[in-house]
């Protein structure tokens, strides 16, 4: 019975899980084993003919997840690498979908990039003082930030709008409007895909493991050679950049901008994220913006049900639960849905004879 | 001159709360080093315990009955949610506030509902006027429960035995668990005694002017306080509550005919400011880590 167990394990090790890595080269392959490469070509392909699979509104919802799960990814590099708290991720958002609102049409792309660049310097200005100092004053400071950006949102009307905010016409590809969520998504894939594999592999380079060394012992990393400030102002910014460029995206998908779409509550929403999904993985930033995403998405359908009398009180539920999945990952599955998967992959592993 | 001073007395009133507030967040922060982004939620609920009470209650007793109840909440909180995180990074306890936060915030919302309550009754008018200046019954409730209060907590938190148990606890708390200090009961209190500060605030917010949902922007103000004070000074919170309150008075006074709603802007503004220039704040301590 042993040597069945043993045999159906080691098959099984053999095809789905990670293989022992001997070289460099395997070590930095996004997918380790031969299904797992498949997989990953299926996902990309999957993600490219999407818009033919879906109707308009999951297509629109699909988009809106892709930013996120972009958005939540900035702030998994940062919270999950490097172990700093933002608070501030939605207004970085606003900020790059402001930045972005200015240039429009055939530019459009360009102007993203702009958001996420005007994003990263002014992360950098806030970073430089709060990360200078050791402990949670980068919390404080970004909460500061929250709050004054959207000071700045709704009163400075030249570049803002007010509180009325910008609208902005279709972006153009080659003459080409991407005016249906089904076109803008390549354009979200466009941006997406390679800032994702970069945060994927950026974790595995030196200045990853360097953002990783600050997150679990500062003082270590220090005396391991880390420049301290200097890792935690580029996590800092790159984080920025990320919301920026989601934020620019999102500027697309709504073809508008207000201040109302970058509350504090939409940064603590990013945070659920990043913790439901968990474990310093891009997989947990896709898996914790794919959940979080949809469950205002859930409820709006409970409350068309329902009636429009409990719409009132959906605000409410939806903070209680972003409240309580933050509460209840960080207590009973810190490792998130990723470690969840883990638990779930690993019991199977050795299924039949866990012994 | 004259047209100023209403101002700064409102400003001085206002003032009074926000020390009060930082007092037991600051309190907590020393004690177990954890930044409570709950703060505001803690006022919220305090606001709506006393509103609760009374209803039933004449509104001194209500006020007196929901004090109790806020340190039993704080004591919850702790066993409950930072309990159970002792031990792993303090980041995760900071997330843990955040999740309390919202989750209060929702919940408060769902069982009060969104609109602005007022309490039914009042206090008794303590509102004089001398001269030609005209002294609120709030700025005098303000300042009379608050100053007390602050100063003998400090009083307390200096000389007494419990007082000297939370600073041993706050300077080192494995030592302090190895001379026999019930660390645990003692870490509850403080939460409790958080709470039962912001329960008090929130009251007197409540009293003025209402309950709702808003109370949590007033209770975020805790944030620029604690800063500017120091965030590890008890003292300094006291006193950066006065000086945060008469520089929003000013800026109503001066500046919001130039920028309208510049007020709301404006203590958030001074967070970035002090962690520029002063990051220890006015009163903490000079020896500020730096990396």
């Amino acid at each position: 019975m042993y040597a069945l167990s043993k045999q159906l394990t080691d098959a099984y090790s053999r095809r789905f899980a990670r293989a022992v890595r001997e070289t460099y080269k395997e070590d930095e392959a996004y997918a380790s084993t031969p299904l797992g490469r498949l997989a990953l070509w299926a996902f990309l392909a999957l993600l490219f003919f999407l818009p033919l699979l879906l109707g308009p509104y999951p297509m629109y919802v699909a988009t809106l997840v892709a930013i996120g799960a972009l958005s939540a990814l900035g702030l998994h590099l940062l919270v999950g690498g490097a172990g700093q708290i933002s608070l501030g991720h939605a207004a970085f958002m606003g900020v790059g979908a402001y930045a972005a609102s200015h240039l429009y049409g055939p530019l459009a792309p360009l102007g993203i990039l702009l958001g996420g660049g005007i994003a990263a310097l002014l992360g950098l200005v806030l970073g430089l003082p709060s990360l200078r100092i050791k402990g949670v004053y980068l919390a404080i400071a970004t909460l500061a930030f929250q709050f004054l950006a959207d000071y700045v949102f709704k009163n400075w009307e030249a570049v803002t709008g007010g509180i009325r905010g910008r609208t902005l016409p279709p972006a153009e590809i080659l003459g080409l409007a991407l005016d249906t969520p089904d076109r803008l998504w390549y354009l979200v894939l466009l941006f997406a895909l390679p800032l994702f594999f970069y945060g994927k592999r950026l974790l595995m380079t030196r200045a990853g493991r360097a953002f990783m060394a600050v997150r679990d012992n500062d003082l270590s990393a220090r005396v391991a050679g880390v420049d301290l400030v200097g890792v935690k102002l580029l996590a800092f910014a790159l984080s920025a950049f990320y919301a920026g460029v989601a934020g620019g995206l999102l500027a697309q998908l709504y073809k508008a901008v207000t201040p109302e779409y970058f509350p504090l509550t939409v940064s603590i929403q990013y945070l659920a994220m990043v913790i439901v999904g968990g474990a310093g993985t891009v997989l947990g930033a896709v898996l914790g913006a794919f959940f979080v995403l949809l469950i205002p998405e859930v409820l709006n359908s409970f409350v068309g049900a329902l009636g429009p009398q409990y719409a009132a009180a959906l605000a409410a539920w939806r903070n209680v639960i972003f409240g309580l999945l933050i509460l209840g990952f960080l207590i009973l599955e810190p490792l998130g849905l990723v470690g969840l998967w883990g638990r779930i992959r690993n019991y199977f592993r050795t299924w039949p004879l866990p012994y | 001159m004259s047209d100023l001073l209403p101002y700064l007395i409102g400003g001085l009133a206002n003032g009074a709360l926000y020390g009060l507030l930082a007092l037991g967040f600051v309190l907590v922060y020393r004690a177990t080093s954890v930044v409570n982004f709950a703060i505001g939620e803690f006022l919220l609920v305090g606001a709506y315990l006393t509103y609760t009470f009374a209803l039933f209650l004449p509104l001194p007793l209500a006020m007196l009955a929901a004090l109790p109840a806020a340190f039993l909440f704080g004591i919850i909180v702790e066993r409950g949610f930072v309990r159970p995180l002792l031990g792993r990074n303090v980041v995760a306890v900071i997330m843990a506030t955040i999740g309390l936060a919202s989750t209060l915030d929702g919940g408060a919302q769902l069982v009060w509902g969104p609109d602005l309550k007022y309490l039914p009754g009042s206090l008794p008018n303590l509102g004089f006027q001398t001269g030609e200046i005209f002294v609120s019954s709030r700025a005098v409730w303000n300042l009379l429960l608050a100053l007390p209060l602050g100063l003998g907590l400090l009083w307390l938190l200096r000389r007494s035995r419990y007082g000297i148990l939370v600073r041993a606890i706050s300077e080192r708390e494995v030592a302090a668990l190895a001379l026999g200090i019930p660390t645990a009961r003692i870490l509850a209190g403080v939460w409790g005694v958080s709470a039962l500060l912001a329960t008090l605030a929130g009251a007197l917010l409540a009293v003025a002017s209402g309950v709702g949902p808003n109370l949590v922007f007033l209770g975020l103000k805790v944030f620029p306080v604690a800063i500017l004070g120091g965030l590890d000074s008890v003292g300094g919170a006291l006193l950066a509550g006065f000086i945060l309150g008469i520089l929003e008075a000013l800026s109503q006074r001066y500046l919001e005919t130039v920028l309208p709603g510049f007020t709301e802007a404006l203590p958030f503004l001074v967070v970035l400011l002090v962690l520029l220039v002063r990051p220890y704040g006015l009163l903490g301590e000079r020896q500020i880590e730096r990396v």
